[in-house]
């Protein structure tokens, strides 16, 4: 594996580049943890490994806000640094959501909620079926669980026994009828293994991203600050 | 009143559409926003080219296509005590002037050669290319059902429509109109192929030839 290692001070200085921003608010994106430790310790691709049919793949389901993604892959080597600074233009590779026929290492084209994880789950099916190793890792976001499309993957993914997936929601009590806590029992009551972890704690993030378990699907609940 | 972008409103809610509001009989109001590339730097997931034809396929449903804030104001005025199902289109894009709103096609500029028929947002771009031309030029803010009465009485053998979304979604409507009588018909409109580019809507009106220059070239090779 050829990972270029970064760190999030790199990385939050690649956003300002997107955003023109200062670092402190760039670092309030709810996803920017979380994505730096899954490029970071977690998942198992590199940019060389792009057409690696048992590379982990990732998708970003969220896709909204898509610039700690970008910086993120930028600071990984998936495409030129310069890219960033072109962000939303028309002839950019990099706009508002992430195109995966215009971004290397981007793995699906997102931006309308509550597709990732049902396109996710089938990605995973289709591995188990070629006895791939490899994992599929989904972020979503709670307010997105809200969209139909997404209870019946979490039902589908545990009847059919998948194992080889990971869900991560990152948590920032925005979902339209949020109830503190209920996120992870509709998860856990689906049979999936859930963990409820600090959003913004790069151990517990690590430590959770990491596990995985023989015979059930992982759900990792990321708390963030409230939106 | 239902009312959201128009990728969400009419795509992803489609067969809700079909069955829970059509195929019970029941009516309503369907207000869309964001069109075709209002959101062009935010790209496919937030446009909706097709949303027309897609509707169109609608039994008995009315399309709307106002574009400016006048129009959409009295087509919303209209369609609200109606009792039948109603698609409005609304889109920050706009023309300058307005024309009454309704089923009513309005002649907006005559000339000797072809007749060209504007829909929703391009009518000012449709304008600047008819000039050239010597076109007559008509609009509605009603795409579906069409004036045809009016259609009859203003064109000769050349028709064109313009439309800001998929290119050819009117085409049936106006050939229905005009079946009994010879007459050749060029669809103007968005291209069918993802145009995978961010940027602003001028530029992507630009990448559809929805310009004035644009339309009046490919009228002027067509003719």
């Amino acid at each position: 594996m050829t990972q270029i290692t970064s760190d999030l001070d790199e990385i939050l200085h690649l956003m300002t580049r997107l955003t023109g921003d200062e670092k402190h608010s760039v670092a309030a994106t709810s996803t920017l943890d979380v994505l730096h430790v899954l490029y970071e310790d977690v998942l198992d691709v590199s940019p060389d490994r792009l057409d690696d049919p048992d590379r982990d793949r990732f998708y970003l389901s969220k896709g909204h806000g898509p610039m700690a993604y970008y910086a993120v892959l930028a600071a990984h080597g998936y495409f030129p640094r310069e890219w960033l600074d072109e962000f939303g233009t028309y002839e950019s590779p990099l706009g508002f959501h992430p195109d995966r026929t215009l971004v290397p290492g981007v793995e699906i084209s997102s931006g309308s909620l509550g597709h990732g994880l049902p396109l996710a789950v089938g990605t995973a099916h289709a591995l188990r079926i070629r006895r791939s190793p490899a994992r599929v890792v989904v972020l979503v976001g709670d307010a997105e669980l809200d969209e139909g499309s997404n209870a019946e993957a979490i039902e589908y993914a545990a009847g059919v026994g998948l194992a080889n997936f990971t869900v991560v929601a990152i948590d920032n009590n925005s979902s339209s009828y949020a109830v503190r806590g209920r996120m992870a029992a509709r998860f856990a009551t689906n049979g999936w293994h859930t963990t409820t972890v600090d959003g913004r704690d790069h151990g517990q993030l690590r430590a959770a991203l990491r596990h995985r378990e023989p015979h059930a699907l992982v759900a990792v609940v990321a708390q963030v600050e409230d939106k | 009143m239902i009312h959201t972008f128009s990728a969400f409103l009419v795509e992803r809610a489609f067969e809700q559409i079909k069955l829970d509001l059509a195929h019970q009989g029941v009516g309503g109001v369907l207000v869309s926003s964001g069109g075709s590339y209002d959101m062009a730097s935010v790209g496919r997931t937030h446009q909706s080219p097709g949303d027309v034809a897609l509707m169109s396929t609608i039994p008995g449903i009315t399309i709307h296509a106002p574009s400016t804030a006048e129009e959409v104001d009295v087509t919303l005025r209209l369609a609200l005590p109606d009792t039948g199902l109603h698609y409005v289109r609304v889109t920050g894009l706009r023309n300058t002037l307005s024309h009454k709103a309704g089923p009513t096609l309005h002649v907006v500029r005559r000339g000797g050669g072809p007749t060209l028929l504007a829909l929703g947002h391009v009518l000012d771009a449709t304008l600047a290319a008819a000039d050239g031309l010597d076109a007559t030029v008509l609009y509605t803010t009603q795409v579906l059902p069409l004036d045809e009465e009016t259609l009859r009485g203003n064109v000769g053998q050349d028709v064109v429509v313009v439309e800001p979304w998929h290119e050819g979604t009117s085409a049936h409507a106006v050939s229905a109109a005009l079946a009994d009588r010879p007459h050749r018909l060029l669809s103007m409109g968005t291209r069918h192929e993802e145009v995978r580019h961010y940027g602003s809507p001028r530029e992507h009106a630009e990448a559809h030839g929805l310009t004035g220059p644009r339309l009046a070239e490919r009228i002027r090779a067509w003719l």
